[in-house]
């Protein structure tokens, strides 16, 4: 589903991030961020719950005011140029509804008055799927259906870019997957695309480019198959557990820098060569490394490794921070 | 002017419009103002005007009938309900619901929304205006105002300062249910002091007419009584009427965020100092039930969902805040139990695990004194049977 046909890195981006930071009271939402999208691209900002990015493209719309950093869209800055800006961009919010008693096509046809350009609002209702549903009020919609019309009325203006939050949260899997399908044709339409999204697998499936961000700070950005790659240099290879003598022999390798027990397996993490190395080193014993798998790390796994490695990094300093005091004389 | 800039600006007129046909329309689908704001003030013009004692002139009332003095409140009470309770509660509810930050997204501001709600309600409350003085001086034989030009006065300044007010409530106010507590809060003794309930005039108090004239409604009501008399209202009603407007409009603009984030961030202290009286009562009228044994919070709320009427929603880890926000996750210790359409009635039980023993302290909230016999009554006895 991913395009070959990315546009050259030289390209003028479309929307800069620089040294972004915002902070609500004593807490640091976002920290130092920098990044850029380029035109015709599906960018994700991808992390866990309250890692900042719902702020992140809260500044790109202009709905918050960063307290450092810059931020371009379309060459413009999003709180002076509030009104062109909007003409051109698209946004999808989190927790946006509707009057409770406004109807598909009532509110189509309202926010297309809002732009000078506005799409054709039957094509687009219909390339969304709502043709059917243009009288229905809109607390009669279902999860999916009220997502594709914030999707409609993030897309009425024809914008260049669109922002697209926490897209399909709350929706089942036929209804994310309708909802991919649907985003990878608004991009074939020359449309760039920012994507917020906690699921790695969305991310995986829909991203040409994907920033992590965990507690504020942006910790990857790359290629969602170059982030996934990240994780290979970091091995598993999972089997069925040899034995006191023969886990203690694994552990003693030095390619192997840990043993972990699941259920009756054990997954053996390390670097090298790690299959042929666990089963030469139990043959020497004797032993019979059965079931072995190797097991390839996706994004989800990079995601989790570099999220929870900067958490460790925290607890770590916190815990060593008495002990790395001089002792007194 | 370009013919481009003529063209945006047809196009903006026209978004403004329709934004003001789309929220008559919401208006009629979900008429509660309507009712309110018209079919109040029509009942009460019809019952007035049909009982004959009450069209007589008496010399109590300064020789004027009961029903001609009740004329001026008839109209303050339609500039009341839409100023005071439908636009805050809408403007709220719909920052509520994201709406307004919808509306920012996009090229049109949330102002535009603003003003259409506005419109609206303006337009209702001239509508309730031209019911009174038309169904009332056709039918009832009202006196209608003499002095034209006093009266179109202070009905354009009486609507300045209750409108004004009606924003800033939306302004500070973060939910729906948050608005309609200040909006009722105000609502009532403004409505006392329009002369709702009896004309203040049979008090005959130098103190009550004192408030009553540095008050909006009741500055509204002398102009507006004067200029049914005859005369041109007095500088000092008319004084009133438009500082209340100048301060509350000023309030209301630098106070007004259009996302409840921000409204949170901003407003903690002013919230909390205006939810300061409600938290007072809401203290005084906790009630506490005593357990044996140590049960957990769900099976408090099992045996609330199973105790309570099914209109009534449970929902642990949930406790009220003194804030206008209502209300907001907390501990598990803290279970929340909203009661009616609105949920505005709630009571919070919260479970204090001492030494001596487990208690329950069941605490009413919203509008404490109607929840304490309502919700938290019910909140209480289903406690009390099933754990003591």
């Amino acid at each position: 589903m991913r395009s070959a046909a990315i546009p050259a890195a030289g390209a003028p981006p479309v929307i800069t991030v620089e040294h972004l930071r915002k902070a609500y009271g004593a807490t640091v939402a976002v920290d130092d961020v920098s990044f850029s999208v380029r035109r015709g691209e599906i960018f994700g900002i991808l992390g866990r719950n309250g890692a900042g990015k719902t702020t992140t493209v809260e500044c790109i719309s202009g709905l918050r005011i960063p307290d450092a950093g810059e931020v371009r869209v379309l060459g413009l800055q999003p709180r002076q140029d509030r009104e062109e800006l909007h003409e051109r961009l698209g946004v999808q919010l989190q927790q946006s509804a509707l009057p409770p008693k406004l109807r598909v096509g009532e509110a189509v046809q309202l926010y297309a008055s809002f732009y000078d350009r506005p799409a054709d609002t039957a094509r687009l209702l219909e390339k969304l799927g709502l043709e059917a549903k243009r009288g229905s009020y809109w607390r009669a919609l279902s999860g999916g259906q009220k997502q594709r019309l914030s999707i409609a009325l993030a897309l009425i203006g024809q914008p260049e870019v669109a922002v697209l939050d926490e897209l399909t949260t709350g929706l089942d899997p036929e209804a994310r997957r309708e909802t991919w399908d649907l985003i990878a044709g608004v991009r074939d339409t020359g449309v760039t695309i920012v994507l917020v999204t906690h699921f790695m697998d969305e991310a995986e499936r829909l991203c040409d480019r994907v920033a992590l961000i965990n507690e504020g700070k942006l910790i990857a950005l790359a290629e969602p198959a170059q982030l996934a790659g990240q994780a290979a240099t970091v091995k598993c290879v999972r089997l069925r557990a040899p034995g006191q003598q023969g886990e203690q022999i694994l552990r003693a390798l030095p390619e192997v820098s840990a043993v972990e027990h699941h259920g009756g397996d054990i997954v053996v993490t390390g670097s090298g060569n790690l299959v042929t190395v666990i089963v030469l080193a139990l043959d020497r014993a004797s032993l019979v490394a059965e079931d072995v798998r190797t097991e390839t790390s996706n994004l989800e796994d990079t995601f989790l490794a570099l999220t929870a490695r900067t958490g460790d990094n925290r607890a770590g300093a916190r815990a060593g921070g008495p002990a790395a005091e001089p002792a007194g004389p | 002017m370009t013919a481009a800039t003529i063209r945006h600006r047809r196009r903006r007129a026209r978004a403004l419009w329709l934004l003001v046909a789309t929220e008559a329309k919401q208006a009629w689908r979900l008429p509660t103002g309507l009712i309110f704001g018209l079919a109040l003030p029509a009942l009460l013009l019809v019952i007035f005007g049909s009982i004959p004692a009450l069209t007589h002139p008496k010399q109590q009332f300064g020789g004027i009938s009961f029903f001609s003095l009740y004329a001026p409140t008839l109209i303050l009470l339609v500039l009341l309900v839409p100023g005071l309770l439908s636009l805050p509660m809408q403007l709220a509810g719909y920052r509520e619901q994201g709406v307004l930050r919808r509306m920012w997204t996009t090229p049109v501001a949330p102002s535009f929304l603003l003003a259409a709600q506005l419109a609206l309600n303006l337009a209702l409350a001239a509508a309730g205006i031209g019911l009174v003085l038309g169904v009332g001086g056709g039918a009832f034989g009202l006196v209608l105002p003499a002095d034209v030009g006093g009266f179109a006065l202070s009905v354009v300044l009486s609507a300045g300062a209750l409108f004004a007010l009606g924003l800033c409530v939306a302004a500070v106010a973060g939910t729906t249910q948050v608005a309609t507590g200040i909006g009722l809060a105000l609502f009532y003794p403004l409505a006392f002091f329009a002369g709702v309930y009896f004309p203040l005039t049979v008090i005959g108090s130098n103190l009550v007419n004192q408030i009553s004239e540095a008050l909006p409604s009741g500055a509204a009501f002398d102009a507006l009584h004067a200029s049914f008399l005859g005369h041109f209202p007095s500088g000092q009603a008319l004084g009133v009427l438009a500082g209340y407007t100048v301060v509350f409009a000023a309030a209301a603009v630098r106070w007004f965020r259009w996302d409840v984030e921000q409204l949170r961030q901003r407003h903690d202290l002013t919230a909390r100092v205006a939810t300061a009286p409600g938290a007072f009562i809401s203290r005084a009228l906790t009630r506490t039930v005593s357990v044996s044994g140590s049960p957990t919070a769900d099976e408090i709320a099992q045996m609330l969902r199973g105790g309570v009427p099914p209109r009534y929603e449970v929902q642990p880890g949930r406790k009220m805040t003194r804030t206008l926000l209502g209300d907001e996750p907390a501990g598990p210790d803290y279970i929340m139990v909203k009661g009616g359409l609105t949920g505005f009635w709630r009571a919070e039980v919260h479970i204090v695990r001492g030494t001596g023993g487990t208690t329950l302290q069941v605490k009413p909230g919203g509008d404490p004194v109607y929840s304490r016999i309502g919700v938290a009554r019910k909140v209480g006895r289903v406690l009390q049977r099933a754990l003591s």
